[in-house]
């Protein structure tokens, strides 16, 4: 059966007053894995929840294809949707072994298949020797493989995950989201994967969404949300990032696109767009310098027109380290320089 | 939350935690209304007498002579239960906690041993070590050469003697909160402590005390209730507690009107005590803090102090557990007055608490797959639960009587066992209840919506996922219920057939006939079985990872 895009329509969701999710849409197409990039509070578990059929909704729909989930009124149960859900804390049974948790969801099936299934499924994820383990004497990053093997084995027609990885310590992590992604892959299946965590939501997603106060405020490839967030908000959830007034910066650095901007514009900047330029006439002055691994990140100042300006940047590690105090000529690089009317700077 | 601490104060915690709103009355509410019913209809039948009934013969004699005595009586002991408690349970347990002594590790699980002893055993032992012809008496007058009305010495048979004896056999509640309250919540605050330059005795006042203190106040309110259901201990030392009453009331009058008010009092403390309970809980936010867990580094105690510290734990130890034990081991190997054939009472006993331990057993499982939903039903099961647990048994035999009583049947021979058993669920099912309810409390919300998500619809859920869970606690259920219903006095005084004794029963009768020797037997066997869920206890405190609940 080829896979059918999981949609949500205008979601709407009310706890007393409070419009926890608001006017939300999603579009998880098959083969995709979509990141929703939030805050915690933004809204975006509670929209999981909604898709997974655990909470209903107050206006918006959710559908998997032609066929109607949830809408107002009406939701399909959890137990008769067909999603997958992978949960932070694992949620396996506990007086079940790795491979019964597996085969919980193989209804329909003799026994025999449905072990046989399983076992499969922990063969996928290198757990065939833990079949017989039950939860607590599996490791935090086994009964992760597990809880994913559990929610892909009865081929679910999507799967969701809310923060699967970030209970796991970094060597692990990315041990497990490599084992997850690469069966997830292959099941071809719609998929929402929903995170606090820039890095991983960018590492891993096919499509970003990003989430503030239970609305959807930017979607799009990864990498075009990182190049061109709608608002300065966006860019920050997404990594280090400076603001300055436009009308700070001394002339030299004014990009060409300043001169057409909005008087009270800013001025947003990541750590990239500040390079190191020998020609430059701007000065800049160094005031720390932490040791990143790749690159040295190097915090400076720089003379603008009501006073210092604090701005980074980076220098390869195989530059000589910079010390405090040092001047260095710097200019500004369009890649990662954005600039931002009045009206899209609300912070 | 461990096993010991829960029962009344968690199913009440349960109770206050549930969400404000619930759905409307509905068809799936009637079997939690059914558990409801059975469970509450013996309090709710004598409270409603109580309150209802005119006022009879009994009851204005009562009124004049007896019942500010019976009421001052019954709060003084339980004033200084609580402060021999708290004298006894805190240190011990902020010793244990903190500093490295001799026998500490060994320690640690011995000092819950005398809650293995019902308060009634201890009372009977000690009146015949502490008697004018017992042991220490007789030792001191032939050291003196003093005559027997020459001097001053401890009377057992009084009101400070009954809570003495209730404080020795239920101090562990307090120190298995208290030592819980320690290891688990005040760890890093008090390195912190430290670190701003308080020291060890400012930091335990200042700090861990507060901390614990909600820990430690849940442990005194369960404790309390059971000092105030004592029978046993308080009848034999002649000491006229609420409870006394209520059994003279029916017992000697015949006057289910006055027991029933004594009832409606003694009622009213218990709920005292939950209401107490929970203001302290309320404070407790500060408790549930991170998961990561600090190794506790003990203080080394050198010398004299760790010497003080190992004998003040032998010293409660023996005066708690060794010394009235083997008193009453000496009695009955001395005399060989082993009072009639022990064993027609042992098998009573044992018919007695292993139907009335499967039947709570299966309410309590009813229970705690109940309360989980968010229905009025639910909250009327939890209710009915904690209320049954927290008022005494001789209560709950009231009301058993007045129902069937209502129903024109009378209270002898198979009726009666049967009327028993139901006070037993009445009474009991919230203990039983309270380990599952931990077994299910622990597993996460996640683990029903991943069955759901797996496509698993109500039924399947409860048969292969939150029954599975439950019964996990099970074996520990059916352990505390047997244990309970075996130790259990004064509902089974009051309602057996005639000429049908139970272990307790017969001790309690050879006590009240001056025949210690002939009681010793049959308490050694309770106590006996009672060390079955201490050593589980002991086990579980061995076991458990410090920062984990027990």
């Amino acid at each position: 059966m080829t896979a059918a895009a999981l949609i949500a329509e205008t979601v709407t969701k009310r706890f007393g007053s409070l419009a926890v999710v608001h006017d939300a849409s999603l579009r998880l197409e098959p083969a995709t894995l979509t990141a929703l990039l939030g805050a915690s509070g933004a809204g975006k578990s509670t929209l999981l929840r909604i898709v997974a059929g655990l909470e209903p909704l107050d206006a918006g729909q959710v559908r998997i294809g032609e066929t109607v989930l949830s809408r107002p009124g009406v939701t399909v149960p959890a137990e008769r949707r067909r999603t997958g859900l992978i949960f932070q804390d694992y949620a396996l049974f506990p007086h079940l072994t790795a491979l019964q948790n597996v085969a919980f969801g193989l209804t329909g099936k003799t026994r025999t298949e449905a072990a046989a299934i399983a076992a499969t499924w922990l063969d996928r994820l290198s757990l065939t020797h833990r079949a017989k383990a039950f939860p607590h004497q599996l490791s935090g990053g086994e009964q992760q493989r597990v809880a994913i093997a559990r929610a892909l084995a009865p081929d679910p027609d999507a799967i969701l995950m809310d923060e699967p990885f970030s209970g796991l310590d970094p060597a692990l992590e990315s041990e497990v989201r490599e084992a997850a992604l690469k069966a997830l892959h292959e099941a071809g299946k719609p998929a929402l994967l929903v995170t606090h965590d820039p890095a991983a939501a960018m590492a891993v997603a096919d499509q970003l969404a990003i989430m503030r106060a239970g609305r959807i405020v930017q979607s799009g490839l990864p990498e075009d949300v990182y190049s061109h967030p709608v608002d300065v908000q966006v860019a920050q959830a997404l990594g280090a990032f400076t603001v300055i007034a436009l009308d700070e910066l001394p002339e030299a650095l004014l990009p060409q696109a300043a001169q057409t901007a909005v008087p009270g514009s800013r001025l947003g900047l990541r750590d990239e767009a500040v390079v190191f330029s020998p020609e430059s006439s701007v000065i800049a002055r160094v005031e720390t310098v932490s040791f990143i691994g790749a690159f040295w990140r190097v915090a400076i100042t720089v003379a603008g027109k009501r006073g210092a300006l604090h701005l980074t940047t980076r220098l390869s590690a195989t530059d000589p380290k910079p010390n405090r105090g040092d001047s260095i000529p710097i200019c500004l690089r369009p890649h990662g320089r954005f600039i931002f009317p009045p009206a899209m700077t609300k912070d | 939350m461990h096993a010991q601490e829960g029962t009344g104060a968690a199913v009440g915690r349960v109770l206050l935690s549930g969400r404000s709103a619930f759905s409307a009355l509905k068809r799936a509410d009637i079997p939690s209304f059914l558990v409801a019913a059975i469970i509450g209809a013996p309090l709710v039948a004598a409270l409603g007498m109580g309150l209802a009934t005119g006022a009879g013969e009994t009851w204005s004699h009562i009124l004049s002579t007896k019942l500010t005595t019976y009421t001052v009586t019954t709060l003084g002991v339980m004033a200084l239960v609580a402060a021999l408690i708290l004298a006894i349970a805190v240190p011990l347990a902020w010793l244990v906690t903190m500093y490295q002594f001799p026998g500490r590790n060994v320690f640690e699980w011995l000092l819950i041993l005398p809650l293995a002893a019902p308060g009634y055993v201890l009372a009977f032992a000690y009146a015949d070590l502490m008697g004018v012809a017992g042991p220490i008496q007789s030792a001191l007058r032939s050291a003196t050469g003093l005559g027997a009305r020459d001097y001053w010495f401890p009377d057992v048979f009084s009101a400070p003697g009954l809570a003495a004896m209730l404080a020795l056999s239920l101090y562990p509640y307090v120190y298995l909160t208290a030592r819980q309250a320690f290891v688990t919540t005040s760890i890093c605050t008090l390195d912190a402590a430290r670190t701003l330059g308080a020291s060890q005795l400012r930091s335990f006042r200042s700090v861990a005390l507060p901390a614990a203190r909600p820990a430690i106040v849940a442990g005194l309110a369960l404790a309390l209730m059971e000092a105030a259901a004592d029978y046993g201990a308080a009848d034999y030392l002649g000491v006229q507690t609420l409870t006394v009453g209520i059994f003279r009331a029916w017992a000697s009058h015949g006057d289910a009107g006055a027991a029933a008010r004594l009832a409606v009092i003694l009622f009213g403390v218990a709920i005292l005590l939950q209401w107490l309970e929970r203001q302290h809980r309320g404070e407790a936010g500060s408790q549930a803090t991170s998961r990561r867990w600090q190794a506790i580094v003990r203080t080394p105690l050198e010398g004299l102090g760790g010497l003080a510290a190992a004998a003040l734990c032998t010293f409660v130890l023996l005066l708690g557990f060794v010394i009235p034990i083997t008193r009453l081991v000496w009695l009955a190997l001395e005399t060989g007055d082993t009072g009639a054939n022990l064993s027609e009472p042992l098998i009573n006993s044992i018919i007695l608490a292993a139907l009335g331990a499967t039947l709570a057993f299966m309410a309590g499982l009813a229970v705690a797959l109940i309360i989980r939903q968010d229905r009025i039903g639910a909250r009327l099961t939890r209710a009915a639960a904690s209320g049954g647990y927290a008022v005494p048994g001789a209560v709950l035999a009231l009301g058993g009587v007045l129902v069937l009583t209502q129903a024109s049947i009378g209270v002898s021979g198979f009726a009666a066992i049967c009327l028993l058993l139901w006070v037993y669920v009445s009474r009991f099912t919230a203990a039983g209840a309270q380990p599952m309810s931990a077994a299910l409390e622990r597993a996460p919300a996640s683990m029903g919506q991943a069955a759901r998500s797996l496509g698993a619809g109500p039924f399947r859920r409860l048969i292969r996922v939150d029954l599975p869970v439950a019964l996990s606690g099970a074996l520990v259920a059916a352990l505390f219920l047997f244990v309970e219903i075996l130790k259990e006095l004064p509902a089974t005084l009051m309602l057996r057939p005639f000429n049908w004794d139970t272990l307790a029963v017969k001790a309690y009768a050879y006590a009240s006939d001056e025949r210690l020797a002939a009681a010793a037997l049959p308490c050694l066997v309770i106590t006996v079985a009672g060390l079955g869920p201490v050593i589980y206890l002991s086990y579980r405190l061995s076991r458990a990872r410090p920062g984990e609940p027990m």
